[in-house]
């Protein structure tokens, strides 16, 4: 069943340099349960795209096209009835949870306020279920940790406070944006270790936004490269990976140092000339196209035409054969 | 009686007033850096009036060389004391105890003045391309400071060193007159490289030079590090929380922990072969493509 469907979803913004669209004619579909990635580097439109879908764009920006939950688009929605989706079936977990805690109140109560704000238990009962919640965590003793103010956690504990109010009231969708991004890399894997088996059990769909190639390797079914607020490649994560077809996917793979690398293997990372063009100047046509080695004159004036290459790999470029066949021969 | 006279000590009826000197390091004629036994702590304010203060030894016990040319990288988690022990090396911070010797000088033992001089052999780079360099200065001046305090050369010559450090970073002689608000990241961190070195220096000392970096342009800085030590031998002590970037550019590896080293060897070996739990537990946290 489809849990939610995003179809054609732009983002204006209002610039100093005029309007611009930070993402763009961006469609995809989750079903109950299903894990997606988007992976992109900063600046291509991963966290406006979770904030559309969320409803809190910034005050200069909007949406178009649709976003349905369940059938419903929540593009259409007042502020009061986003509100009841947030928190209710949509849950939400950021980089950097000190800026969405309140350092003036214990992480108990802030999860409490959660719940009764959308879910209507009372004291009692939601003191008993805030337990819960920090034991499911993995917050040890959480009969003290209820107390606590969010300062005195460390960032790992943070997170997993965060985790236990965007789950408190059972949602449907989890939208986790780079949340391990501030965490050392062994607090990262418990993190990620943590949301996946809680996403698990609990039946729920995840949007997993990150900017690391191997924490979406590791933690979903299907993944969404963007680059300039476009989609450039989409599909199953095995087998995208397994065959970078885009352009743009394979750059980005290549100039990944991995530590299973060996110096005789690899004594150069691959670099993708230019840089990221300013948002009021995305061209028309592909946003790849003034970084890119495969590019013609046939790319600047028209989107490029979407391919499948496989069920369900999608590849956004004219010139995707020229570039799986030099990818196969590398 | 003095330290020299090797019979005093011995054969002296008050031997108690006779420092034992430690054996200083045996410095090999090709090593640049020498650390040995470094000690950092750190007072922290106490945080009532009837408890002690709190002691931080934030490194506690280092030892390493690094020869010419070679590339020596450190990881470890926040707060291990990777900047800590990077600033001791640089001579930022006094040593609580221990030595660093460059090219057998043991810096914090020198005068002041003495280790100005000496400070263009060795120099740093920082995490933050947007704060290390000043905004209100332009490329010409931010590249040539360290130069200007030290060396008394003419103007043309001066911003010909700029120019060809410039260019040894991928920069362009137009470049010289924008100030850094214009450059991307990643230009920053080349801006800041090549202040690093424009006094020819031996030592490199990168403090997360790519961390704040999208991947792509860390790719460039990457490269750039190692083209560098190509051309001209330079010798780094990278500092990195990123196990594939330390593998990358490093042929030495240390792993610090709590202030310590808790292994530490040739890139390759420690990769492929971890002994220490924490190495292990490291390695398999980091999460990576296929497999
Ligand atoms: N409030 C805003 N006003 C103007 N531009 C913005 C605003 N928020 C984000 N942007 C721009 O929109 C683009 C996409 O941003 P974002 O979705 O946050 O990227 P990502 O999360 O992929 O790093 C970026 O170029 C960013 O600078
Ligand atoms: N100037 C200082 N005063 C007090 N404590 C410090 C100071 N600098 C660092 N520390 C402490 O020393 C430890 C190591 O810090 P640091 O060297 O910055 O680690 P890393 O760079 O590995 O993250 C930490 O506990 C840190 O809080
Ligand atoms: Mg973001
Ligand atoms: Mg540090």
């Amino acid at each position: 069943m489809t849990l939610l469907a995003v179809d054609n979803l732009t983002v204006t913004l209002n610039t100093v340099r005029g309007p611009a669209r930070a993402v763009r004619n961006l469609s995809f579909e989750l079903e109950k349960g299903q894990t997606l990635g988007i992976v992109g580097e900063s600046g291509c439109g991963k966290s406006l795209t979770a904030l559309a879908i969320m409803g809190l764009l910034p005050e200069n920006g909007w949406a178009d096209g649709t976003v349905k939950l369940a059938g419903e688009n929540l593009l259409t929605y007042s502020e009061d009835q986003m509100c009841q989706v947030r928190g209710n079936r949509i849950g939400m977990v950021f980089q950097e949870p000190m800026t969405s805690l309140n350092p003036l109140h214990t992480v108990g109560r802030q999860i409490a306020e959660a719940m009764r704000l959308h879910r209507g238990v009372n004291k009692a009962e939601a003191r008993t279920e805030v337990l819960r919640l920090l034991d499911m965590v993995g917050i040890p003793e959480p009969t003290k940790r209820i107390n606590s103010y969010p300062h005195q956690l460390s960032g790992g504990q943070r997170q997993r406070v965060m985790i236990a109010m965007a789950l408190s009231c059972g949602p449907e969708l989890l939208i986790a944006d780079e949340p391990t991004t501030a965490l050392d890399v062994t607090i990262q894997k418990q993190i990620l270790d943590l949301i996946r088996n809680l996403i698990e059990d609990l039946g729920m769909a995840m949007i997993l936004i990150s900017h690391n190639l191997g924490v979406i390797y590791q933690n979903v079914q299907d993944v969404i490269v963007m680059y300039g607020g476009a989609r450039v490649e989409s599909g199953p994560t095995h087998d995208v990976f397994a065959n970078l077809s885009h352009p743009y996917s394979q750059g980005l793979f290549e100039a990944v140092p991995q530590i299973d690398d060996t110096k005789a293997s690899r004594r150069r990372l691959r670099t993708i000339p230019g840089t990221v063009p300013e948002l009021a100047d995305l061209p028309a046509g592909c946003t790849f196209q003034d970084r890119c080695d495969y590019v013609t004159d046939a790319c600047r004036p028209t989107q490029p035409p979407v391919v499948q290459i496989a069920a369900g790999h999608n590849v956004a470029c004219l010139h995707v054969d020229a570039a799986r066949k030099q990818w196969a021969a590398r | 009686m003095t330290d020299s006279d090797p019979q005093a000590g011995a054969g002296g009826a008050d031997s108690t007033t006779v420092a034992v000197a430690k054996p200083a390091p045996v410095i090999d004629p090709s090593t640049v850096v020498a650390v040995h036994d470094v000690h950092k702590h750190y007072t922290l304010p106490r945080e009532t009036l009837w408890r002690d203060p709190t002691l931080v030894h934030a490194v506690n016990g280092v030892t390493f060389t690094i020869e010419k040319g070679g590339s020596f990288g450190v990881v470890g988690e926040s707060g291990c004391g990777k900047s800590t022990l990077a600033r001791c090396v640089m001579g930022l911070e006094t040593l609580t105890q221990g030595s660093v010797e460059f090219r057998g000088q043991n810096i914090h033992a020198l005068p002041v003045e003495e280790l100005r001089q000496l400070r263009r052999h060795f120099q740093m780079v920082f995490q933050d391309p947007f704060g290390s360099l000043d905004p209100r200065m332009k490329v010409a001046r931010i590249v040539a400071e360290p130069i200007e305090a030290l060396e008394d050369t003419k103007l043309d010559e001066r911003r010909a060193r700029v120019i060809e450090v410039l260019r040894a970073v991928g920069l362009k002689e137009s470049d010289t007159d924008k100030y850094p608000h214009e450059f991307s990241g990643g230009q920053r961190q080349r801006i800041a490289i090549a202040r690093a070195l424009i006094t020819r220096p031996a030592l490199i000392v990168a403090d997360e030079p790519v961390s704040a970096l999208d991947v792509s342009v860390q790719a460039q800085v990457l490269n750039l590090l190692q083209d560098l030590q190509d051309e001209f031998g330079v010798t780094y002590l990278l500092i990195s929380h990123d196990l594939a970037v330390v593998k990358f550019v490093c042929d030495e590896v240390a792993v610090m922990n709590e202030g310590v080293f808790v292994e530490r060897g040739p890139t390759e070996e420690i990769f492929a072969n971890p002994q220490h739990d924490y190495t292990k537990t490291l390695l398999a946290a980091v999460p990576q493509i296929g497999g």
